[in-house]
């Protein structure tokens, strides 16, 4: 019984090690800096793609004289 | 005759003896009762507090703002310590106070020299780290004991809306400023009682009886903060401050439909983990304490008011906008002094025409411009959860005069808070609502969760007034001294307004607010935001300072809501 209430303890402890280390390492302050240390860059330019087609790449024929 | 008498001495004796026996004994029995039994209490049982942890603050996501770390406090235990006090004090000072070794080493010393003494605390909030150091150091007389701090892993990001946890006067945790002073009661929660039946020499009885008051752990509070919106408005206003040469600067997001707060950062700021090492002043939040007079961003309510009142129309021409006009002995002059003679409201939204707002403010009248302003909720505190909300009075409407009306049609000689600011302008962005700003969606007690409903105050403007107004702004936004900065594609709707610092009854000539106030997407707004700078010094324009610090912003959450242009 001692000993499943000194692993319980242990455990415990563990989790709260862990929890903290989660929330440390999970700050977007944190993450934004390890992302510049690795060289990553902010998108500047962000393209959306269009449900429509654009004119020049559908495919059929666009009848002339219209 | 003579044994008789010495009889009768003796029952008088014992007569009265026995009163005085019967006397003292209702005296400890009755009268000193509560007293004596609680002695009894104090010698038969020991009192342990069981501390109750602090809730966490999250943001909307569930990540934490606001949580608690494991630390230690160390102690000396004197009877026990075999090294020398000063190379103790030395040993122990570089790793209790790195910063401040010499200070530190000579408190221990102090400490540890105490002869009445036989338990002395020698520092609070000591991390794991800190502690494995100690017990690497295998001291004796020196002991550790569990306790909690508070960390704030997102950093000072967030430090004015989050506050911090210090100590009360008799040395308790208390939450102070923002979310952890408005909320503090709910947070600290109640600590728990053990007590234990002790022998003589005061130590527990192991088979003695036991009588438990269980902890009531604080409260979690889930706020309505998008961590990644708080960070990108912290890191744009950090660039936006050195850009523009601002002293300080204040962006408040907040959802139109709901009065939802998104984000709230300010500069300059502090760590709230080490607030103690920071000027006081910097602890309170502008966001909701700092009163300021608007200047042109004013105008959005203004027209608001006076097109839902029907007095004026989009196209209704101002004829008085020719030049400068003189009231109660003042001229009041356009900004950059160019005048448009007969220009229609737009035109006087988009040139943010001082004159052609005077004309509006006229067309309104005092008593409707003052009713309005109650409706917008100014002159009251707009009831957000943190602490140090200010609320600016407003002039009693009995003591305005012309002049007063005429100022207050451009924002100036009146004040306000920017939640208030913020918040009448999501009356605009979701068709006509005044709502309850608000940080905190749920409540999380021991499992079970409540939910925190949005609350519409009131009815400010008709739906079709806030659909003219918002296409009035978002002209402004395309055609006005601001539009060279704006995203390309997207239909935002906002003013700029800079306003002159009232010193000591006069403005200051040289010091300005510059600020920008703004929705979108215009027709179905995800965010209204405000952005405002304290004294910027590459130019004092709003339109040239604040309005492109907004849509710097503003692109960046686009992106992050996958809000597409057009």
């Amino acid at each position: 019984m001692r000993q499943w209430e000194e692993k319980t303890t242990l455990l415990e402890q563990q989790n709260k090690i862990l929890s903290e280390e989660i929330n440390r390492l999970g700050s977007l302050a944190r993450v934004n800096e390890e992302a510049r240390s690795l060289g990553l860059v902010k998108a500047t330019n962000v393209l959306y793609l269009t449900s429509q087609i654009p004119v020049a790449l559908e495919t059929k024929k666009l009848p002339l004289g219209r | 005759m003579f044994s008789n008498w010495r009889i009768n001495f003796l029952l008088v004796f014992f007569i009265l003896g026995g009163f005085l026996v019967i006397g003292r004994l209702f005296f400890w029995q009755v009268l000193s009762f509560d007293e004596l039994t609680a002695m009894a209490e104090g010698q038969h049982w020991i009192l342990f507090e069981i501390p109750a942890q602090r809730g966490e603050i999250l943001a909307s996501d569930g990540s934490p703002l606001a949580s608690n770390e494991e630390a230690f406090l160390v102690f000396a235990s004197l009877p026990d310590i075999k090294d020398d006090y000063n190379e103790l004090a030395e040993k122990l000072a570089p790793i209790l106070e790195p910063e401040n070794v010499a200070t530190m080493a000579s408190l221990i010393k102090e400490r540890l020299s105490r002869q009445d003494l036989v338990w002395v605390p020698l520092k609070h909030k000591v991390s794991r780290q800190g502690k494995s150091q100690i017990e690497g150091l295998k001291l004796s007389g020196i002991g550790f004991e569990e306790e909690q701090s508070r960390s704030y892993p997102e950093g000072s990001s967030s430090a004015q809306l989050l506050g911090f946890v210090g100590n009360d006067l008799n040395g308790h945790e208390k939450g102070y400023f923002g979310l952890e002073g408005y909320y503090d009661l709910e947070l600290r929660g109640r600590p728990g009682m053990l007590q234990r039946e002790k022998d003589a020499a005061g130590k527990p009885i192991l088979v003695g009886e036991i009588k438990k008051e269980k902890e009531r752990q604080g409260r979690t509070l889930v706020t309505t903060i998008d961590r990644t919106v708080q960070f990108i408005i912290n890191e744009k206003l950090k660039e936006g401050l050195a850009h523009y040469g601002a002293v300080s600067g204040t962006v408040v997001v907040m959802e139109p439909k709901t009065g939802a707060i998104l984000g709230m950062a300010s500069l300059p700021n502090y760590d709230p983990g080490k607030f103690f090492a920071y000027d006081k002043s910097l602890y309170s939040n502008p966001a909701v304490a700092l009163s300021y007079e608007p200047g042109s961003t004013f105008k959005v309510l203004v027209m608001s008011a006076a097109l839902n009142e029907e007095v004026v129309k989009p196209e209704t021409r101002c004829d008085k906008c020719t030049g400068p006009r003189t009231i109660s002995d003042y001229t009041l002059k356009t900004w950059n002094e160019k005048y448009f003679p007969n220009s229609t409201m737009i035109e006087v939204i988009q040139h943010s025409d001082n004159v052609g707002m005077v004309f509006v403010g006229e067309k309104l009248g005092a008593e409707k411009m003052y009713s309005y302003l109650q409706k917008f909720g100014l002159g009251q505190p707009t009831g957000i959860d943190l602490e140090d909300e200010a609320s600016p009075k407003l002039r009693p409407r009995n003591e305005w005069k012309l002049i007063d009306l005429a100022t207050a049609s451009f924002g100036q000689g009146i004040a306000l808070t920017p939640i208030q600011m913020i918040r009448a302008v999501v009356a605009i962005a979701n068709g006509g609502k005044l709502m309850k700003p608000y940080l905190v969606k749920q409540v999380i007690s021991e499992g079970e969760k409540t939910e925190i409903q949005p609350k519409t105050e009131r009815e400010v403007l008709k739906p079709a007034t806030t659909s003219i107004m918002t296409e009035m702004m978002v002209n402004a936004v395309d055609n006005g001294e601001s539009k060279w900065a704006k995203p390309k594609g997207y239909r935002i709707a906002g003013k700029t307004g800079t306003a002159q610092i009232p010193v000591a009854g006069h403005y200051d000539q040289e010091k300005t607010i510059a600020s920008f106030v703004g929705f979108a997407p215009a027709d179905d707004p995800k965010f209204v935001m405000l952005v405002l700078l304290r004294e910027p010094t590459s130019s004092p324009w709003g339109a040239e300072t604040a309005a492109p610090l907004w849509f710097d912003i503003a692109k960046e959450i686009f992106t992050y809501y996958g809000i597409q242009p057009g």
